[in-house]
């Protein structure tokens, strides 16, 4: 695979950042921007490339973080909390994805949105377990046999460590058979089948890979930031997340990273304006949605289109 | 050798060294002196978002008093800058606006009153050394073992003893219902309530709840009534809690009323009819509205005219906290380990409408108010101490 000097520039960039700032809260914010990042590729796999609207994917996140927080805090070794958390969110995706296989566009949506608000009313109702709308505190940082990052610095390469793989992986995938039939099936089940995409199978590894990305993006949220809430998982959440992949450019993994870091920002960048930031924030989305249909992502090609059109 | 000292020598080395110790305590003695200019204040809150009705609450109190304090001639001559950042009404968020305070270094940071934002906050803020001040309504949240963090209003915990206790004791009922609304606040007080109703041997006929967001309870107050209850105990937002006692008169439900502050603040009063209201009782932190002295009537129109939201409790609270820790800067200075010290001493220091003493955990408020709406007007019933105060 070609690698372009662009992306290079980028990821050097990206790398050195911490080395032009030590300021705790940026690289705090830049944290959560890589696991919301991570989280949207995984929506990206159901939603972007296979059609499947789903706004699940704050739930599967919670999941996550919950299994990885209640695990360790029971004193499982920080090692097993991301294959649990996968198991966990696994059997969650495959719960929602086998009853819903039929189900398209709204009907798909609303199911999914119901099925956020399960997680999040057994979350906050299972208080023994989950602490309520309390949450839970003082969850054990990841750990390799007594070895874990130390600081929000160290936390950060970990982070973008975990987002090369997600990348990586979602790469592959997408230039496999496998990634071609889920662009298949979002352009026309029916053409797909008849081609021969098992449309069962693929729509369900969509959701679950999607899943595994929530989940494991969960487990390292909850081992991070070291508390974990409802509030941080509700259908607000989820709606953020889909927003997320639609200004990035849906089915673009460079527009999922763009659309997650951007979103994540932006609400900080325009703190200055007080209680008005939510109104440039908003202006801003619709900016994007309606000037570049295609995301952040697309913006650069329609904007070459449109200079090369006005010559 | 000689090892004789003259008397005049002991007492001449005696005043140096009490001159040493006086030196090396004047910095103390003339605090403010080594405070910075203007001295910085932090404040999270949510501003916007399903929170921001309550949030803005702290905002004001805080913001009215450092205004008041500025314009007085600050904290020994110094002013008070004031950064307030928005929380939103997730806990990420939250924690965001915490690490953006914490990095412009305040002196103290005031957190709001949603206690599951402040649980999410109290690490980042233990671990910068800096007093931190909440109105945060969880009783655990002091329980959290954070040396630096003071809660300066009632929690849910005092009221879930104390709400039973008078409804049963005081207003004769022993068939109550609960309900509350599904958020941290409404479930941590239902839990509290039914252990307090327990150990007065009184089981409630119905547990109910409703989501944040619902805008129909009739359901709920329909199954509290059918199953004979003889009065109502309701734990809710303002919003929420003027929508119950709405329906309840539409149903024609007539039962005695108590609840959490929300049933007699402003916010809810301006959303019933004086039918609607009258009779309810409530057990809170110390609101504005029903005192007579003038001082206090005065500031709570000076803080409407600014605000055009009416004070309550929360804003109470916080403007009190100011004040607080401008007596304390005062006395030791802007040295935040003297400040905390001080303020985990605090004995009897008197506020606008209560005195403020803090316990080990962290707690400075064991005074509340009982309640009771005449028609849209509270009441004030009487004074109630939390056991032990």
């Amino acid at each position: 695979m070609k690698i372009s000097p662009f992306l290079l520039l980028c990821a050097a960039a990206t790398l050195a950042i911490p080395v032009f700032t030590h300021d705790g809260y940026v690289i705090q914010l830049l944290n959560i921007a890589i696991l919301n990042a991570i989280v949207v590729l995984g929506l990206n796999y159901a939603t972007g490339w296979t059609g499947q609207i789903n706004f699940a994917q704050a739930a599967f996140y919670g999941l996550g973080a919950y299994t990885t927080a209640i695990a360790t805090k029971a004193g499982i070794p920080w090692i097993a909390a991301p294959f649990l958390s996968v198991l966990i969110v696994v059997i969650a995706s495959l719960i929602l994805a086998l009853p819903t296989l039929r189900l398209r566009t709204h009907y798909l949506a609303m199911t999914t949105i119901g099925f956020g608000e399960i997680v999040r009313l057994i979350i906050v109702h299972w208080e023994p377990v989950t602490g309520g709308t309390s949450g839970l505190r003082a969850i054990p940082g990841i750990s390799f046999f007594g070895f874990g990052p130390q600081g929000q610095i160290q936390h950060y390469y970990l982070l973008l460590a975990a987002l090369a793989v997600a990348v990586i992986v979602a790469v592959r995938i997408r230039h496999s058979t496998l990634g071609r039939a889920m662009i298949a099936t979002k352009d026309s089940e029916i053409g797909a089948e008849q081609s021969g995409v098992d449309i069962v199978r693929i729509k369900l590894f969509a959701f679950m890979i999607g899943a595994v990305y929530a989940g494991l993006a969960g487990c390292l949220y909850a081992s991070s930031i070291r508390f974990v809430s409802p509030d941080s998982f509700s259908g607000t959440q989820a709606i953020l997340l889909m927003m997320m992949l639609i200004v990035g450019g849906m089915g673009s993994i460079p527009g999922c990273i763009v659309g997650a870091v951007a979103l994540t920002l932006l609400p900080e960048i325009l703190r200055f304006l007080g209680q008005w930031y939510l109104v440039l924030y908003g202006l801003g989305v619709i900016c994007i949605i309606v000037l570049a249909p295609g995301g952040l992502a697309s913006a650069a090609s329609v904007a070459r289109v449109r200079w090369v059109g006005q010559r | 050798m000689s090892f004789y000292v003259p008397r005049i020598r002991q007492t001449t080395q005696a005043t140096i060294l009490a001159s040493l110790i006086g030196l090396a305590t004047t910095p103390l003695l003339a605090a403010p002196a080594s405070c910075p200019s203007p001295i910085p204040f932090g404040l999270t809150t949510a501003l916007t978002g399903n929170l921001a009705l309550l949030g803005t609450q702290a905002r004001n109190g805080v913001e009215f008093a450092v205004d008041e304090i500025n314009k007085s001639g600050g904290i020994a001559g110094k002013q008070i800058a004031l950064v307030t950042d928005d929380t939103g009404a997730s806990s990420t968020d939250a924690l965001n606006a915490m690490n953006r305070i914490v990095e412009g270094k305040p002196l103290v940071i005031f957190g709001s009153m949603i206690s599951p934002h402040v649980f999410a906050q109290t690490e980042i803020v233990t671990k910068s050394e800096t007093p931190f001040i909440v109105g945060a309504t969880n009783a655990k949240v002091t329980a959290q073992g954070s040396k630096w963090l003071f809660r300066t209003h009632a929690h849910d915990g005092q009221l879930a003893d104390l709400i039973p206790t008078y409804l049963a004791k005081s207003l004769g009922k022993t068939k109550p219902g609960i309900m509350a609304v599904a958020d941290d606040y409404g479930l941590g007080a239902t839990k509290g309530i039914q252990d307090s109703l327990s150990k007065l041997n009184i089981t409630p006929v119905a547990t109910t709840s409703y989501a944040p967001s619902d805008k129909d309870m009739s359901a709920q107050l329909l199954e509290i009534k059918d199953k004979g209850a003889d009065s109502l105990i309701l734990f809710g937002r303002p919003a929420d809690v003027a929508l119950v006692l709405k329906q309840m008169s539409e149903l024609g439900i007539k039962l005695t009323t108590i609840g959490n502050a929300s049933m007699v603040a402003q916010t809810t009063l301006n959303n019933l009819s004086a039918a609607e209201a009258d009779g309810a009782y409530a057990i809170g932190g110390m609101i504005p509205q029903t005192s007579t002295d003038p001082k206090i009537v005065d500031w709570s129109k000076r803080v409407l005219e600014k605000y055009k939201v009416p004070a309550d409790n929360f804003t109470v609270a916080y403007y009190d906290s100011v004040y607080l820790l401008k007596s304390i800067i005062e006395k030791v200075g802007c040295d935040k380990p003297a400040i905390r010290d001080v303020l985990a001493s605090t004995k009897n220091s008197q506020g606008m409408l209560i005195s403020y003493t803090a316990d080990a955990p962290g707690d400075l408020v064991h005074t509340l108010g009982i309640y009771r709406n005449k028609g849209k007007t509270p009441e004030l019933v009487g004074p109630i101490n939390e056991a032990g105060y």
